[in-house]
C-alpha cells in the first residue's frame, strides 16, 4: 500500500497538506499524532471511506481513487478495518455480524459449511467462540473490539487498518488486545497500519513508526529510534 | 427573527429538497440495479407491516367510531340517517383512512428508520458495512424505501376495513343496522373513481415517509443529539409532504374523474 501526496480540506480546514508513507508486506506500520492531525481522516481515506482532494493511494498496484464502486468492493475483500467504536451492527447476534461481510464473497455448493467455519474460526482466533450466539449489547467493551477484530479477520484480508484498537480500554485488556493483533500478523502474515497514540501499543506491535504532524509525515523510524530522538515535537509523543 | 436569518433558512430548505430529490434519484437507480436484498426487503416489509398492525387498527376503529358518533346527530337532523355508511364508507375510502394512517406510519415507521439508521450512522455501523463490501445504500435505504412504498397500501387497506367496522357497529347499536347492509350500501356508494386515485396516492404516502426517514437518518450528523433531530425532523417532513402529496392526489383526480 502506497501513499503519495495526499490532501483533504474540509472547508478552510486543511486536515492533510501532502501525507506520504509505504506499506511493506508483512510490516506493521504505526501512525501517530495528535487528536485531530487527520489520522482518522487519513485511514477513512484509504478505504474510500472519504473521497480525497488531492494525491494518489495504492493497493495492490491499483488507485483506489479512480476505482469504480464494484471494483472498490473487490479490492475491500483484501482490506480488514478494524473500527475505533467496534462498529458492531448492533441489530445483529455476533454469528451475524461475523457473517455480514461473507454474503458477498462466499460462494459455491457448500456456503452455508463454508461460512459456519470460517465464522468459528475467526472467533477461535479472539478467543470468543463461545459468544456467538449473543449480542452486541450482551458484550464488553473489550469483548466487542474482538469480535470487531474477528470480523475484520474473516475475509482473511492481507492488509488490517486499525483505528486506535486500544482506546477506551483498560490497561489489561489494552495489552490483551495488542497481543492478540501481534498473534494475527504472525499467523496469517499480513500487512497492518495502526493508527494510535498508545506509545505502549506503538512499542509493543511496530515495525516503524510514522508521526502525523501538521497534515504531513513529520518524521518515521522505529520506537528506539524516534524514542531517543532529541526533536522536542518527537519527545512529546515519548515522554 | 430578522431577515437574513429568514432567508438563510428559506435557503437551507431549498438546498434541502435538492438534495432530497438527488437522493430520491439514487433510490430509482440502485433499485433497479442488481445485487437485489431480498431478504432484508422481505424482513423489512414483515418489520413494518406487521409491527403497525395494531397501532393502524386501533386508531381505525376508534376513528370510525367517532366519526359516526359525531357525524350522527346531524344527518339525522335531515333525516338522513340512511346515507350515514355511503357518506363514511367515501369519507373513509377516498381521504380520511389514508391521510390519518399515513400520519401514523410517519409516526411509527419513518421515526424509527431516522433513528436506526441515524444511529448506525454515528456509531460507524454504516461504514464498516461500507468496508466489508457490502453497498449501504442498497442494503439499508433501497429496501426500506420500497418496503414502505410497498406495505402502505396494505396498512391502509386494513385501516380502513377496520375503521369501517367501528363504523358498522355504532350504526348497528343506534340505529339497527345489521352488519352485511351496512357494508351493502358502503360497497353501493364506492365508485372506481374512490378507490383507484385513494390507492395510487397511498404507494405516493409510503414513499414519502420511507424516502424523508431514510434521508435524514443517512446522513444524520452531531453525535447522538443528531439521532433525536433525524427520528424528530423525519416525522415533520414526511408529515409536511403528506398533506403536499394528498393535495396533488385531489387535484389530479379532480381532472380525471372530475370529484
Amino acid at each position: 500500500m502506497e501513499v503519495k501526496n495526499l490532501t483533504k480540506s474540509f472547508g478552510e480546514n486543511h486536515v492533510l497538506k501532502g501525507f506520504s508513507m509505504k506499506l511493506q508486506e508483512g510490516e506493521n506500520l504505526v501512525i501517530m499524532g495528535k487528536s485531530g492531525s487527520g489520522k482518522s481522516v487519513m485511514i477513512k481515506c484509504l478505504v474510500g471511506l472519504m473521497q480525497v482532494d488531492g494525491g494518489r493511494i495504492s493497493i495492490k498496484n491499483q488507485d483506489i481513487t479512480s476505482l469504480g464502486d464494484e471494483e472498490l468492493d473487490i479490492l475491500r475483500k483484501e482490506i480488514g478495518f478494524l473500527f475505533q467504536g467496534s462498529a458492531l451492527y448492533d441489530s445483529m447476534t455476533v454469528r451475524e455480524n461475523l457473517e455480514f461481510p461473507l454474503r458477498r464473497h462466499t460462494i459455491g455448493s457448500k456456503r452455508k459449511e463454508n461460512i459456519d467455519s470460517l465464522v468459528l474460526e475467526a472467533l477461535e482466533n479472539v478467543g470468543l467462540a463461545q459468544a456467538i450466539d449473543l449480542m452486541p449489547s450482551e458484550l464488553s467493551g473489550g469483548m466487542k473490539r474482538r469480535v470487531a477484530l474477528a470480523r475484520a479477520l474473516i475475509l482473511k484480508p492481507n492488509i488490517i487498518l486499525y483505528d486506535e484498537p486500544t482506546t477506551g480500554l483498560d490497561p489489561i485488556t489494552a495489552k490483551e488486545i495488542i497481543q492478540l493483533m501481534r498473534d494475527i500478523q504472525l499467523k496469517y502474515g499480513t500487512s497492518s497500519l495502526i493508527i494510535t497514540h498508545d506509545v505502549d501499543c506503538a512499542r509493543v506491535i511496530s515495525n516503524r513508526i510514522l508521526l502525523l504532524i501538521d497534515g504531513i509525515n513529520y518524521v518515521e523510524g522505529t520506537f528506539l529510534e524516534l524514542s531517543n530522538s532529541s526533536d522536542p515535537q518527537v519527545q512529546a509523543f515519548f515522554k | 427573527m430578522n431577515a437574513s436569518s429568514t432567508i438563510g433558512r428559506v435557503r437551507n430548505f431549498i438546498i434541502e429538497i435538492g438534495d432530497l430529490w438527488l437522493f430520491a434519484r439514487r433510490y430509482f437507480r440502485q433499485a433497479v440495479s442488481p445485487p437485489f436484498e431480498y431478504k432484508e426487503l422481505l424482513f423489512q416489509c414483515y418489520n413494518m407491516g406487521n409491527r403497525s398492525l395494531l397501532l393502524v387498527g386501533v386508531t381505525g376503529f376508534i376513528l370510525g367510531l367517532v366519526f359516526t358518533l359525531q357525524s350522527r346527530p346531524t344527518l339525522m337532523e335531515f333525516g338522513a340517517e340512511s346515507w350515514m355508511p355511503s357518506m363514511v364508507g367515501i369519507s373513509i375510502v377516498r381521504e380520511i383512512g389514508p391521510v390519518i394512517t399515513a400520519l401514523i406510519c410517519a409516526g411509527r415507521i419513518g421515526s424509527g428508520i431516522g433513528a436506526e439508521l441515524g444511529s448506525m450512522r454515528v456509531t460507524e455501523q454504516i461504514d464498516a458495512m461500507e468496508v466489508s463490501g457490502t453497498n449501504p445504500f442498497k442494503f439499508l435505504v433501497v429496501t426500506r424505501i420500497t418496503a414502505t412504498t410497498l406495505m402502505l397500501p396494505l396498512l391502509i387497506v386494513f385501516g380502513d376495513t377496520i375503521a369501517l367496522l367501528g363504523s358498522a357497529l355504532v350504526e348497528n347499536l343506534k340505529g339497527g343496522v345489521s352488519l352485511l347492509l351496512y357494508f351493502n350500501k358502503v360497497f353501493d356508494a364506492l365508485s372506481f373513481s374512490d378507490i383507484l386515485p385513494a390507492t395510487i396516492k397511498s404507494f405516493f404516502f409510503g414513499f414519502a415517509i420511507g424516502l424523508v426517514g431514510c434521508y435524514k437518518g443517512y446522513f444524520c450528523k452531531k453525535g447522538t443529539v443528531g439521532v433525536g433531530e433525524a427520528s424528530n425532523a423525519a416525522v415533520v417532513y414526511s408529515s409536511m409532504f403528506l398533506f403536499v402529496i394528498d393535495f396533488i392526489a385531489v387535484f389530479v383526480s379532480d381532472i380525471f374523474f372530475e370529484i
